[in-house]
């Protein structure tokens, strides 16, 4: 009897093998195409993996983070005489620059005080530790340990001390997942210093984004600060990103100021553009207010 | 890669492993250790870790089983979702199918064996990407993903083996090979 029946199970084994490989393989498609359609829903399920995940394999990044360190560490020791060398070098030029800013910042404060200038406190950061790297050849991401409970939004600018280092494209309540500049989807609006000339700064995997969709391309020259415009109104304005340089072809790239070498952490911008009403139809609240505004006091619902 | 087998301890216990040990594996690859555009990226544990527990021991990773993980996966590393997990479960499928003749052979034909599996899986990940009109790195730059996890698979066999004493069991290299 198990002799007639083992045949009939393998058979039965094999059908089911195949039809779970043809589930896998259509789910497996579906997935992808929802992700290529930017459905919200891949989106959402990835936050809250993330989310459910993170905080148990923080364990694992504990001794890799040491170990890193200590290479990092040793390598600096090896180069301690040429870096307190140009540091030297670095000191004696900031001295002269100290002087102007202190001029400028002067200058600058008279000329507040006689136009009456009141700023107002729009852009706040929260500070997060990256947790993970996607380490994969296909997207350069990395996750944050701070969500939608420390006020992050979908969009905020991230940085470091130094410059630009991507924006936040989803958000969890407790993580929160960036895609760096040198992505090959990311697009960032900038200006360049001192002409004042726009363009869009493109990911493209390398270490240096490529220049494109240049307005006045001779008047910029390699060297010149790239910072971000703040068109589109997601990113605040003159956030540093990198020099400008140019490169074989006539490709203009940036070498940006962020230094992803060294990066642990990073502050998401909180930023709130100002709302410019110059035509009545510009009159309108933002979503939470309206909602706010729009909901029936609570006597009403209770009638 | 049974589907209606009963599940017996021992073999509950081996998929128990793999899933701790394929978490481990991906907590490895996450973490933050290369940022820098270029820097060289990490080795793809996930995938050596299937592809020895395909070779040794099958009935531990079951395709659902290979799909939850890989997909977790590609969720976490913020990989494509769809076309990471996809080419996992292939390249599984396709090592289960030949170890048979992976059992008669040194590791060393077993290595660049499953190298070029991982090789062929990795290029079905491009052209999926691809087929999307997503943008894709350049086939080029994967070399250095082959290569890094091709040393990966000797680390992890290394250590399943000699560590864990994870092998193909006894009674089939008497047998030899027969699958």
């Amino acid at each position: 009897m198990r002799a007639s029946g083992e045949p009939n199970e393998r058979g039965l084994n094999r059908t089911v093998n195949r039809v779970l490989l043809g589930l896998i393989v259509i789910v497996s498609l579906i997935f992808l195409i929802l992700w290529r359609m930017d459905n919200p829903r891949v989106e959402r399920l990835r936050m809250a993996v993330a989310d459910s995940l993170l905080p148990s394999m923080s364990w694992t990044n504990a001794p890799i983070e040491v170990g890193a360190d200590m290479i990092r560490d040793y390598e600096n020791f090896l180069t301690v005489y040429e870096q307190n060398r140009q540091l030297r070098r670095e000191i004696q030029r900031l001295q002269a620059w100290r002087e102007t800013a202190r001029q400028l910042e002067e200058e600058n404060a008279q000329l507040r005080a006689l136009n009456k200038v009141r700023l107002a406190p729009r852009t706040t950061f929260v500070t997060g530790d990256i947790v993970a790297d996607s380490g994969g050849p296909f997207l350069q991401s990395a996750l944050v340990n701070v969500g939608r409970l420390d006020g992050v939004t979908d969009g905020s600018a991230a940085v470091d001390g130094n410059g630009v280092v991507g924006r936040v494209v989803g958000v969890g309540e407790r993580a929160t997942r960036l895609l760096l500049l040198t992505d090959f989807s990311s697009r960032l609006p900038v200006v360049i210093q001192p002409s004042g000339s726009r363009a869009i700064l493109v990911g493209d995997g390398t270490t240096a984004p490529v220049i494109q969709f240049l307005d006045g391309e001779d008047q910029v020259r390699p060297g010149d600060l790239v910072e971000t415009s703040g068109d589109g109104e997601v990113f605040p304005p003159n956030l540093p990103v990198g020099r400008l340089v140019a490169t074989a072809g006539k490709k203009l790239r940036v070498i940006l100021s962020a230094d992803f070498s060294r990066l642990e952490f990073v502050r998401l911008i909180r930023y709130q553009p100002d709302t410019l009403i110059d035509q009545p139809g510009a009159l309108i609240l933002n979503r939470g207010n309206q909602s706010a505004l729009s909901a029936p006091p609570l006597s009403q619902e209770a009638e | 890669m049974m589907a209606t087998d009963g599940l017996t301890l021992a073999q509950f216990l081996r998929m128990a492993g793999y899933v701790s040990l394929g978490f481990l594996s991906v907590s490895l690859e996450l973490a933050p250790v290369g940022l820098t555009a270029g820097a060289l990226p990490s080795p793809d544990l996930l995938f050596c870790l299937t592809a020895f527990f395909a070779l040794r021991r099958p009935e531990a990773v079951p395709l659902v089983l290979i799909f939850i993980m890989g997909f977790g996966r590609d969720l976490l590393t913020d990989a494509p979702p769809g076309a990471g997990v996809l080419a996992l479960v292939l390249t599984a499928l396709l090592l289960a199918e030949c170890r048979g003749w992976f059992l008669q052979r040194p590791f060393f034909l077993e290595w660049i064996g499953v190298t070029l599996i991982f090789a062929a899986g990795l290029l079905l990940q491009w052209l999926l990407v691809a087929a999307t009109f997503a943008p894709t790195p350049q086939i080029g730059s994967l070399g250095w993903l082959v290569l890094i996890t091709a040393g990966g698979y000797a680390c992890v066999a290394l250590v399943l083996r000699v560590v864990l004493r994870i092998d193909y069991a006894p009674e089939l290299r008497r047998l030899g090979g027969a699958s």
